[in-house]
């Protein structure tokens, strides 16, 4: 459930700061020792898959584990590095016009799809409008409608993208789902079944899904980034129990499983045929998450107390293992629109009962809090129903099915629960959507017309500073208006045998395996 | 008999009807909105309502389940809302996996259960029959995935004899193939294997006690004729009643083994169409589940005839 989104090269390298530059060199550095190594061509790379994939149709992709293999089988028009940066892929330059209305890719040349189509300017224009037009319902319209007033084919190898205003979140998401660029022949010809046999110009090949049971790839003998990749074939096994997926890997059976449980991980330490690679900086947060249009959460001094009663070190201590970092607003640090000197709402009890006290509920009161029937999830909500026992917060937990956790926020039947987001590589894709009071993920109600106005200017600006400086501002505000209450920057671990190399996060949690080979 | 058939077709058509019907009406009621899981978290509200309206979820629920009654009885059973399949190809596409897994469980749970039962009550009360006993009750009382899990920690991780999880296709290589389901068959047949051996146990006890087997062995027949013939065909009766019963459980058993087993079967088809709230797909499983429960009920009901000549159906 969790989405993610991009940032743009241009912008990294005119304005990015010492602090991105920081993270990117401390994420750069072990890549490059590795990759000091020659890298081994051929073998077969097996992972440990999460189930759910329904379609491997990049524009229909709504599925985390959907997009491992659609980042493998297709290009996106632009791509992001290790640090999550916006860097050429299919478009290997771009420029923004002076009034920023206007951005102009140059496309690479001699790119092939698989099904041997040429990949250019027109195949460019025929996805977006493929993601544009409402007919397709394509639920990636949404970060692409509001900028893109058309695009159009300068020459063969040059695409032009016209906005309906200035838009600098435009090219993260073109690194991600709304930017896959599927081949239009295949997509055509195939009609609903292009999502059963996807058709790209990625570095793997689609050979077969076996649905719920295996997707095998092989390696794109065309593939037009040279000498890459350097597997031969890479099979997602579907392994719905995480039990049997960690089992799977100390037998050999898989390579990689992705999604492991904290709790595990001391235990898979001490195998000496497996790496644990943990992901920095944290790519996901968890909140708590209420209506502040209704009552009793309309009332920021409530909301203000229970976000200082919560112990966010003793959630990290306790569930978390002492993996993660507790979270002061909706900003993982290490990015380069986190602020270094924010603090957040912070954990203090005495203060906690005086704002409670000045909410009106000086002896406390009970609420409902819904919670997704998952174990994770149950022991979260109990111990933060201890913690906000002490200022005399009584949660009544009633426990949902996960699959219709979100469904029932969106129709209003849940106000008080929790929740959790991936970071995208622009921050306008989490901030806007989430905080805008037209975001389309605003399940909050939470309209703060200074909030709007910061969102909706640092969209317009292409230069990293000022935009930079708008988005701590955001953050502020928003964390103080208390919407969420934000409790973990969480871990996320891989777990793989010793001889995979060249194993890389993306800060979107998805592994792109073009640069990884096996040790023979 | 084709009054019976009869008759056990309109029961069968009824409990479709009546199945189909509740999970239209609980559709509404209970579960959430399938559009929006379809479309997850980034997708903006016009897109939501579009896709709702295509799909006919727009309008009431009683009218949405007319219109799918309607395309049924011309042989239409819709497409999956998550995969845009149909219906009818993703379900004949997962059933030989469930089939194989269902049969290959039964066949090992009543051959072994015959011959633990049989093993027990031939020498009731000796250390093999409290053996026999004490295994059949902790197999009974551990739920399966527990069972699975062990098996899986055990043979896989331990011994490395057996595959954690997965399917291979059986023409690509038949030893892999049964290799992959040894595992899969064990955890869903022992607590029928061991219901069963209980079951045997205390009807061959019953049997061996009778009159007509004690006029057997004082004709002087054979011990193996007497066991084998008087007294095994009049206890597997009830063993047969049990396994009309539990084909439905069968089928239960089936979901959880092929989640933690990754068997392709239409177990996880189910499970997840259930979570996704793709109704067509879930209707379409409750028809082919119904009607392979009462076939096969049907089958023992026939084959129960065969083995006692006094049942008669009129």
């Amino acid at each position: 459930m969790n989405r993610t989104r991009r940032s743009s090269r241009i912008r990294a390298a005119r304005g990015l700061g010492a602090l991105g530059l920081t993270a990117l060199l401390a994420l750069a550095l072990p890549a490059v020792s590795v990759e000091a190594q020659t890298p081994a061509r051929g073998g077969t790379l097996r992972i440990g898959w999460i189930p759910a994939a329904k379609t491997l149709d990049p524009h229909y992709s709504v599925e985390f584990s959907e997009r491992y293999v659609c980042y493998l089988v297709f290009n996106t028009l632009v791509g992001l590095d290790r640090g999550f940066n916006v860097v050429p892929e299919l478009a290997r330059a771009w420029q923004v016009s002076q009034d920023g209305k206007r951005v102009t890719f140059q496309l690479q040349r001699g790119v092939k799809f698989h099904d041997g189509t040429d990949f250019n300017a027109e195949a460019v224009k025929w996805n977006m409008e493929r993601i544009l037009d409402p007919q397709n319902k394509s639920p990636q319209r949404a970060p692409l409608e509001p900028a893109i007033a058309a695009v159009t084919v300068a020459d063969p190898h040059t695409v032009v993208f016209e906005l309906k205003k200035p838009f600098a979140p435009l090219l993260a998401a073109l690194a991600e789902r709304p930017g896959f660029i599927v081949s239009p022949a295949a997509a055509k010809q195939l009609g609903q079944e292009f999502g059963q046999r996807p058709v790209g110009t990625g570095p793997f090949r689609f050979v077969e899904w076996v649905r719920d049971s295996q997707v095998t790839l092989e390696r794109f003998a065309d593939y037009w980034e040279k000498g890459k990749p350097h597997l031969d074939r890479v099979i997602y096994r579907v392994v719905p129990d995480p039990t049997v997926r960690l089992t799977m890997v100390r037998t050999g059976e898989v390579d990689i499983a992705t999604d492991v449980d904290a709790k595990d991980i001391p235990g898979l330490r001490g195998d000496a045929n497996l790496v644990v690679s943990e992901m920095k900086p944290a790519a996901r947060w968890t909140a708590l998450q209420w209506r502040v249009d209704e009552p009793p959460f309309n009332n920021k001094a409530l909301r203000q107390a229970i976000a200082l009663a919560i112990d966010r070190n003793e959630i990290r201590d306790v569930l978390l293992r002492g993996f993660g970092e507790p979270a002061r607003g909706p900003v993982s640090p290490g990015l380069w629109w986190s602020d270094p000197a924010f603090r957040g709402i912070g954990h203090d009890l005495d203060a906690a009962r005086k704002k409670l006290a000045e909410a009106g509920y000086p002896n406390g009161f009970r609420a409902r809090f819904v919670v997704e029937n998952t174990p994770q999830w149950i022991r979260q909500t109990e111990l933060l129903q201890a913690q906000l026992q002490k200022i005399n917060v009584g949660l009544d937990i009633e426990p949902v099915n996960p699959a219709d956790a979100y469904s029932r926020i969106v129709a209003k039947k849940t106000n008080w629960t929790h929740t959790r987001w991936a970071q995208r590589a622009d921050p306008n894709g989490l901030l806007y959507i989430l905080f805008h009071s037209k975001g389309h993920a605003n399940t909050t109600g939470y309209s703060n017309p200074k909030v709007d106005e910061i969102l909706d200017q640092a969209a317009a600006i292409y230069e990293v500073q000022r935009r930079r400086d708008l988005y701590y501002t955001a953050e502020r505000t928003i964390t103080e208006d208390v919407p969420y209450v934000f409790l973990n920057y969480t871990a996320e671990f891989a777990v793989m045998n010793r001889k995979v190399q060249n194993w890389g996060w993306v800060p979107d949690l998805i592994p792109r395996f073009r640069d990884l080979w096996l040790e023979k | 008999v084709w009054v019976l058939i009869l008759r056990r077709v309109a029961a069968m058509a009824f409990s479709i009807l009546f199945l189909t019907a509740l999970i239209f009406a609980l559709m509404q009621a209970v579960f959430g909105d399938p559009v929006v899981i379809m479309l997850g978290r980034d997708a903006d509200a016009d897109t939501v309502a579009r896709l709702r309206r295509d799909l006919g979820l727009d309008r009431p629920v009683h009218v949405q389940y007319a219109d799918w009654l309607g395309r049924l009885a011309h042989g239409d059973w819709g497409r999956s809302f998550r995969t845009g399949q149909p219906v009818l190809g993703a379900i004949a596409a997962r059933l030989p996996v469930s089939l194989e897994l269902a049969f290959l469980s039964l066949f090992v749970a009543v051959v072994l259960a015959l011959a633990l039962g049989i093993l027990a009550a031939v020498r009731p009360r000796s250390a093999v029959d409290a053996g026999i006993s004490v295994l059949t009750a902790f197999g009974t009382a551990m739920p399966n995935f527990w069972i699975a899990i062990l098996l899986i920690l055990l043979f896989a991780l331990h011994l490395r004899v057996l595959p954690s999880s997965g399917s291979v296709p059986l023409l690509d290589d038949p030893w892999g193939h049964l290799r992959a389901m040894v595992l899969p068959t064990v955890t869903l047949s022992i607590a029928y294997l061991c219901n069963l051996a209980r079951l045997v146990r205390a009807k061959m006890l019953e049997a061996l006690a009778t009159d007509y087997v004690r006029t057997a062995r004082a004709k002087g027949l054979r011990e193996s004729r007497v066991l084998w013939v008087h007294a095994l065909r009049n206890s597997v009766l009830p063993v047969l009643s049990i396994l009309a019963v539990s084909m439905s459980r069968l089928f239960g058993g089936a979901v959880v083994t092929e989640t933690i087993f990754a068997l392709p079967g239409v177990g996880i088809l189910l499970v997840d169409s259930i979570l996704g709230r793709d109704f067509p797909v879930v209707q379409g499983i409750i028809i082919v589940v119904t009607v392979g429960v009462f076939a096969t009920n049907f089958l023992i009901e026939i084959a129960y005839a065969v083995v006692d000549p006094r049942v008669r159906y009129q």
